[in-house]
């Protein structure tokens, strides 16, 4: 006993010894110190933590698995105009065979929600902060602008999907069931209304490249057109058009230009430098590797798909035909190299240009999302949808993007104008067409094709092995696996 | 080492008041080597009494009582064989001590404490120390490379300084870590090998330690051996113990050697002609134009992969100096390596020196102190797993006919050969143009200070700290695809603080109950800082990484740094009956800073009993027993590798980019989903053990059993992911490993003059994953790069972890089979696949496990022989049943899909002449992840043989000279292996990643032979 009581003393003693030795105290030591970030218990107090809650929810836009090439892949490869010879995982994608466990749409997935959570984020720590009413208003609507972009996106690509409007901070908040279709677009719209009325319409200084009113009312017309609602389509692109702060530029290529970025035709395009963060547009696009002056690397992911109508009917005296889709390059020591000659024998595409990436990986070109031929496009299908016909404005506007094309004078009235006379189906052939070939490799036309339901009939009849049944993306397995509020049923058909 | 020196001292300064009482009576003599040396630290005792004594420095004793005249004196030491005398009325006896050729006189390092190796009741391995010296090797791990039953070592590169990582009874892990613990010193040290990043290979922990220092290396094994390391134990731990100095004459020893390394295995592949023939060949089939119509225009014929190699030399000098008296002993070693490497531009550089000083202060008081400190210079060679920038890669796929320079001296690019990718470097330029190089200063040190309280009580308090200074300098020079020359500087500094307070108690009542405690607190606290500066568009090459200011474009710089903390308590009892019967507890319980905030605190017992058969009665007088004893354990330990700051909500700083001028912009988001109840995994283990010793321990034989169940599996979740999060850190799932050991070591022949022994081992585990924390039961192991773009290992319930996953191939197409088939478009001569679910086409369920990255079993054989001066000796070990994902073949035999060079049996491809051919027809039709590329790596391996010469003493009549030795050896002399690509020892993705087993553009192994000299004076 007398021992025992020695020996507890003891054990004491030298316990005592090593917190004096340290200076430490057993509780206090193992609370974890922080260094290098923040918790969020002492965020979300400042107009600056604001500004940086809401820049944290752009921020997956650059990221891998978006617009750095992952969503790319998923919409370009599916479509009927872009291929690939190579590469079983990327040839599921463009055979429209996809696995649910495929790993690019797991990550477009969840970039896209990881946007919608900090929006969400945003719009429920924003209001608490004291700060100036304009600004908090207009950072709040940037937030319901980029979680409606981001939830058009999803309800496009995978139908129904789960629909949360709240912040996701724990383990107990992440299951969230699905929505219709419906109540994820009234949810679009909602959140659109907002955005527009707050969004100033130009940005300046640090801001350019963020969110504006024309940015909004022209994503707002594109989810009107996805509906079907051709009144509201029209409207808004009018509304873009009345805002006066866009134009098309004389020269197609220039739209393209890395040194002219965030031009007047642009609407809305993701910010990229090509040195902190660059994408892989270029390198994707084009082919002959190192010696295609045009890119660090041409690897070439997307080549033109030779059975398209694209490739085979495409006029030669388009302008955009020639700066759009080549099978010959001049390589950096001037020699023509026919791309049949090279390792990957596939026409390939000419869009994205970056003469100084150093790498595949640094194309600092700013994917665009919309600019300006877009919403002349809309306004021309969206108002004779509406009217049931082309009217006067509606050929117009078709006519001002293919005059462009073909280097006519944008605003008078030209050789190769469409003429007027058309019925409503003909001359939404004709707008879509004229998409088509504006558009290419600038991921509008799997949505054309999947909002006209031409998708994926069409790419089964270029002879794709495609999923017999399936006519949207698979939800990713994973989501099913762990959304405890989803279920096997809730996949789309054919997976 | 240091608890038994000090016992020692404290046994000494205990009975000197006796041995100063009287001279008159009792024994008195001297102990000698066989050698002649005098022998100090043996302890003298009266059988059948307390009687005892030690001898001093000139291994004199003196033994003051009576009765030792008519008695029997037992005369023990560590490390000599036990020897009984009859004293028969004499005064005076001199003795001869044989040195120990058996274990069960050894003292073995445990946790917290020594043992004698028949006390034991928990598995524990240890490698004799002259094992450590057979082999020359520049890193510590090798020394334990097939000499352990149920130790794998695992060399995951062959480049000089590369990490190997080592495996205890099979991996517990998924994500949490399976590298075990080392304890340096009684420093512990947790060594994550690491993940390849995709740019660098992973470091080496040990890489900072000299094998020549090392006396002895234990490895735990079972839970009642690792529960005293608590939350770090559940990987088994390694103890690793330097050279200490022992009182008597001053001892100088000198070690040189010096050998050549070449490759071990080149890969047979195309020449220029056979080259261009394949790529016609594809043309033809494909029916597209000829890339080579004209062959005569091609001239260059380049062996690529002689090329980038070499015959690499290295060398390895070590000096030490040790001795000193009663009160002060030292032990000073230096020791200069540098081992050039077989691929070009890469070698591995040391300079370390390593102070251990005993210190006794006065009767109560005793310091010991180990010191090392050291840099080690690693230039590495790039050999990622992004392969298509790994030098080796690159040096297999690049065409021969490809010229190394153009007329005017600079650089062929790959891209000009019409049939090569035009991605793939100059394998030269890149060889030249890739700098890396890693530095480390590394400061290991600590104190332990023993406070003798009273008999058989002290207290031990042990500070001390480990810190690294990292530096590493990348440059990419102009010539490598896709660089405007760029170049950045990473510095980072991790330390570690300890401080541990260590009681120790030791008892015994009456003659048969031995009784001892173990316990204490400690402390252990790591933090972590780095910065890293970078810029790029560099002008010229000459800076390197020298001028960061004149590239024109800056980096991003950013810094870091992390802290986590261990608080710990311990303790350990061992219960002892005549010397029949042990019983061990033990518990540690741990507090660790990085687990949430609910879980905090881990406790981790164990239990453990022995039962020495050898000590009854039964069995004592049977003669040609010497130990027989069975155990039993059980316990749990933990592994807190999950990571600092896991269990937080953490924002993290995101940069994007806005701004007229496009500028950098920072958001702040929560980056990771908090999960307050994180917490360590655990491992509970059962173990059953024979240990037999036969024929005056001429024969001694270990067998294990044992279980291990691992729970609560760190497990990155996938949480739902329309959360915008990749996952959630928790514990969920497990995984189960049983496994048998064995070993057996004879002295085959005992003679003056001739000796033979022989060391075997053998091991099998068996490890599969019970549980996975996703509904499916299974996950995949995460993509390898381009042109794989696959994952080639699952986790899967029910299979052993990261087992490879894959098509199935069914020979290849004929004629007519393809249409209509399975295959719609598959030509003749194509691959052809298994529809395993008969579903009508080829596609991802097609797929199934094909084997196992881990071997399911592992043995080792080596042996001694010694005639006279001379001495022989071996080690042959091998892996069965494992497997490898030869990545490199995806390229080099994939039938000239990609237009890569090809393994010369390509040509072994099918034509309509060649129907039953190895390999498909030339053709761009990519192959898939099938059974043919994942190849049997098992292998048995001659890993080192040595011939071994001791000049007689006196020789040359220099009588300061008291060693003198040569000896060559060879490493890797012979290898018996299936395995196509360059080692089948080889695992691309590090220690502790969920893709295993994988070749992806590895470093080659080497084939080594050396010379050496040791001298002691």
């Amino acid at each position: 006993m007398e021992k025992n009581r020695f020996f507890l003393g003891k054990l004491f003693y030298s316990c005592i010894v090593g917190l004096l030795l340290l200076g430490s105290g057993c509780k206090d030591a193992l609370q974890e110190e922080v260094f290098s970030f923040l918790s969020t218990e002492n965020f979300y107090k400042t107009p600056a933590d604001a500004e940086a809650a809401v820049v944290a929810a752009y921020a997956p836009f650059v990221s891998t698995d978006y617009y750095r090439y992952g969503y790319y892949n998923l919409t370009l490869l599916a479509d009927d105009q872009v291929t690939i010879g190579r590469n079983p995982q990327f040839q599921a994608i463009d055979n429209f065979d996809i696995p649910a466990d495929h790993p690019f749409v797991r990550g477009t997935w969840q970039q896209m929600y990881s946007c919608i959570n900090r929006s969400n984020t945003g719009l429920a720590r924003i209001p608490g902060i004291a700060m100036n009413e304009e600004l908090k208003n207009e950072l709040l609507a940037e937030c319901y602008f980029i979680r409606a972009f981001n939830y058009f996106n999803l309800v496009r690509l995978f139908g129904a999907v789960p629909l949360t409007t709240d912040e996701i901070n724990s383990a107990d908040k992440v299951n969230s069931p699905k929505a219709s279709v419906q109540q994820v677009y009234k949810q679009i719209t909602d959140d659109l209304l907002k955005a527009e009325s707050a969004l100033p319409v130009t940005r300046a200084g640090v801001k350019v490249g963020r969110a504006t009113k024309g940015a909004a009312k022209t994503l707002l017309a594109d989810v009107y057109l996805t509906m079907e609602n051709w009144a509201g389509a029209a409207s808004k692109a009018k509304e873009v058009i009345d805002l006066n702060s866009n134009v098309l530029l004389d020269n197609f290529n220039s739209v393209f230009s890395v040194s002219n970025e965030n031009n007047k035709e642009i609407i809305f395009s993701i910010q990229f430098d090509g040195v902190n963060i660059g994408n892989s547009l270029a390198s994707y696009a084009h082919a002959g590797g190192t010696d295609n002056p045009n890119t660090g690397n041409g690897v070439q992911v997307w080549s033109v798909d030779q059975k398209s109508d694209m490739w085979l009917n495409w006029n030669l005296n388009d302008s955009r035909r020639t700066f759009s889709v080549y099978d010959k390059f001049i390589n950096r020591a001037g020699n023509e190299i026919s791309v049949y000659n090279t390792s990957r024998p596939f026409p390939a595409f000419g869009k994205y240009n970056a003469p100084n990436e150093v790498s595949g990986i640094n194309c600092p070109f700013n994917p665009i999302v919309y600019r300006y031929a877009d919403v002349l496009l809309i306004y021309a299908e969206a108002l004779s949808q509406e009217n049931g016909g082309p009217n006067a404005a509606a050929l117009e506007a078709l006519n001002q993007v293919k005059r462009r094309a073909y280097k006519r004078n944008i605003n008078v009235i030209s050789d190769i104008d469409y003429p007027a006379g058309s019925d409503k189906e003909a001359f939404r052939k004709l707008v879509l067409l004229e998409r088509s070939y504006e558009f290419v490799v600038e991921n509008r036309r799997i949505f054309d094709l999947m909002r006209t339901r031409q998708f994926p009939q069409i790419i089964k009849q270029l002879g794709k092995p495609t999923n017999p049944t399936a006519t949207l993306f698979p939800i990713p397995l994973a989501e099913i696996e762990t959304n405890k509020a989803l279920s096997p049923a809730d996949q789309n058909l054919g997976y | 080492m240091k608890i038994k020196n000090t016992i020692v001292i404290l046994l000494l300064t205990f009975f000197s008041p006796l041995i100063a009482a009287s001279q008159e009576k009792g024994v008195h003599g001297q102990v000698k080597s066989s050698k002649g040396e005098t022998i100090p630290n043996i302890t003298v005792k009266l059988k059948g009494t307390n009687t005892l004594t030690r001898t001093d420095m000139d291994g004199k004793f003196n033994l003051n009582v009576a009765a030792a005249q008519n008695g029997i004196l037992i005369f023990s030491g560590v490390s000599w064989t036990t020897q009984e005398v009859a004293v028969n009325g004499k005064r005076q006896i001199n003795i001869v001590l044989q040195e120990s050729t058996s274990e069960l006189d050894g003292v073995v390092v445990i946790g917290y404490g020594t043992k004698l190796r028949k006390d034991l009741t928990g598995a524990v391995a240890s490698i004799p120390p002259k094992a450590i010296k057979e082999m020359p090797v520049v890193s510590a791990e090798q020394a334990l490379q097939g000499r352990l039953s149920g130790v794998q070592v695992i060399q995951t590169n062959s480049a000089p300084g590369g990490a190997i990582s080592i495996r205890i009874r099979g991996g517990n892990s998924a994500l949490g870590g399976n590298e075990p613990l080392y304890v340096i010193d009684g420093f512990p040290v947790y060594s994550n090998v690491g993940t390849n990043d995709g740019k660098t290979q992973a470091q080496n922990p040990l890489a900072s330690i000299n094998p020549n220092d090392i006396a002895s290396m234990e490895v735990l094994k079972d839970a009642s051996a690792t529960a005293i390391y608590g939350a770090r134990g559940a990987n088994g731990v390694v103890i690793i113990t330097t050279n200490r100095g022992k009182a008597g004459k001053a001892k100088l020893n000198f070690e040189s050697n010096f050998g050549i390394q070449t490759i071990r295995h080149k890969i047979p592949m195309l020449n220029g002609k056979e080259y261009m023939y394949i790529a016609n060949t594809r043309a033809k089939n494909l029916g597209t134009s000829l890339p080579y119509p004209d062959a005569s225009l091609w001239t260059s014929n380049n062996d690529w992969q002689d090329l980038i190699m070499r015959d690499a030399p290295f060398n390895n000098y070590s000096l030490s100096a040790s001795g000193g008296n009663e009160n002060n002993q030292y032990n000073i070693s230096g020791n200069w390596a540098d081992q050039s490497g077989i691929v070009r531009n890469s070698g591995f550089k040391r300079g370390a020196i390593r102070i251990n000083l005993d210190n006794k202060i006065n009767a109560k008081l005793k310091l010991s102190t180990s010191i090392t400190a050291s840099k080690t210079d690693n230039q590495q060679a790039r050999t990622s797993l992004d392969i298509y920038g790994g030098i080796v890669y690159v040096g297999l796929v690049a065409p021969p006919i490809a010229p190394i320079y153009k007329e005017d001296g600079s650089y062929y690019k790959l891209g000009n050969i019409p049939t090569a990718d035009p991605a793939w470097d100059n394998p030269i330029a890149l060889l030249k143009g890739y700098q890396y190089n890693v530095g480390v200063n590394r400061f290991l040190g600590n104190s332990n200070l023993t406070y003798s309280i009273i008999d058989g009580l002290s207290l031990s308090v042990r500070v001390g700290i480990d810190n690294q200074d990292v530096r590493t300098d990348r440059y990419v020079g102009r010539d490598v695809i896709g660089s405007p020359g760029s170049a950045s500087i990473a510095n980072s500094n991790a330390v570690s603080y300890l401080n541990e307070n260590i009681l120790n108690y030791a008892t015994q009542f009456g003659d048969k109950h031995k009784f001892d405690v173990t316990t204490g607190f400690t402390f252990q606290e790591d933090i972590g800082l780095s910065v890293l500066a970078s810029s790029q568009n560099f002008d010229t090459d000459i800076y390197g990484t020298n001028n960061l200011g004149a590239g024109s474009v800056s980096g991003s710089p950013t810094s870091g740094k992390s802290k986590n903390t261990l608080l710990s308590f311990l303790g350990r009892a061992n219960y002892s009956y005549d010397s029949k019967y042990y019983l061990t507890v033990s518990a540690r319980s741990d507090g660790s800073s990085r687990f949430g905030f609910g879980n905090k605190w881990g406790f981790f017992p164990s239990a453990a009993l022995a039962w020495r058969l050898s000590a009854e009665d039964f069995l004592k007088e049977v003669s040609w027993v010497s130990d027989f004893k069975l155990r039993a354990s059980v316990g749990k330990t933990g592994n807190q590798e999950i990571g600092n700051y896991n269990s937080l909500a953490r924002l993290s700083s995101i940069r994007t980019i806005f701004g007229a001028d496009q500028s950098s912009v920072i958001g702040y988001a929560m980056t990771n989903m908090p999960n307050s109840q994180l917490k360590w995994e655990t491992t509970t283990q059962y173990d059953a053990g024979i240990e037999l010793s036969l024929f005056n321990s001429r024969l001694s034989i270990l067998v294990d059993y044992y279980v291990k169940h691992t729970n609560d599996l760190l497990a990155n979740i996938p949480v739902p992911l329309s959360t915008g999060f990749g996952g959630l850190l928790v514990n969920s799932g497990s995984i189960r490993n049983k496994g048998f050991e064995f070993s057996a070591d004879a002295t085959v022949i005992k003679k003056d003059d001739f000796k033979w022994d022989v060391r075997a081992n053998f091991s099998k585990n068996v490890g599969k994953v019970h549980e996975v924390a996703l509904s499916s039961g299974q996950f995949f192991g995460g993509n390898i790069f381009s042109p794989i773009d696959a994952s080639v290992n699952i986790i899967k319930e029910g299979y052993p972890l990261s087992s490879f996953y894959g098509y199935v191939t069914d020979g290849l197409w004929d004629a007519n089979q393809a249409t209509g088939s399975i295959m719609p478009n598959a030509k003749a001569g194509d691959q052809r696949y298994k529809d395993l679910n008969g579903d009508g086409r080829i596609t991802a369920d097609d797929r199934m496990v094909l084997g196992q990255p881990d071997p399911k079993m592992l043995y080792g054989l080596s042996s001694t022989l010694a005639y006279k001066n001379f001495e022989f000796n071996f080690l042959l070990y091998g892996a069965y049943g494992a497997k490898v994902f030869n990545a490199n073949k995806f390229s080099i035999g994939d039938a000239f899909a990609r237009g890569a060079n090809q393994m010369k049996e390509v040509l072994d491809f099918w034509t309509p002449e060649n129907l039953d051919a190895k390999y498909p027809r030339p053709s761009n039709v990519n192959p898939l992840v099938s059974d043919r590329f994942f190849e049997d790596a098992s292998f048995l391996r001659l890993r080192n043989v040595q011939l071994n010469y001791n000049f007689p003493e006196k020789t040359f009549g220099i009588n300061w000279l008291s060693s003198l030795s040569i000896y060559v050896s060879a490493q890797n002399l012979l290898t018996w292996t299936k395995y196509s690509g360059f080692d089948p020892e080889v695992s691309s993705t590090g220690g502790s990643d969920l893709r295993k087993g994988i070749d992806v553009g590895a470093y080659p192994a080497a084939k080594t032979f050396s010379a050496g000299l040791r001298f002691g004076l």
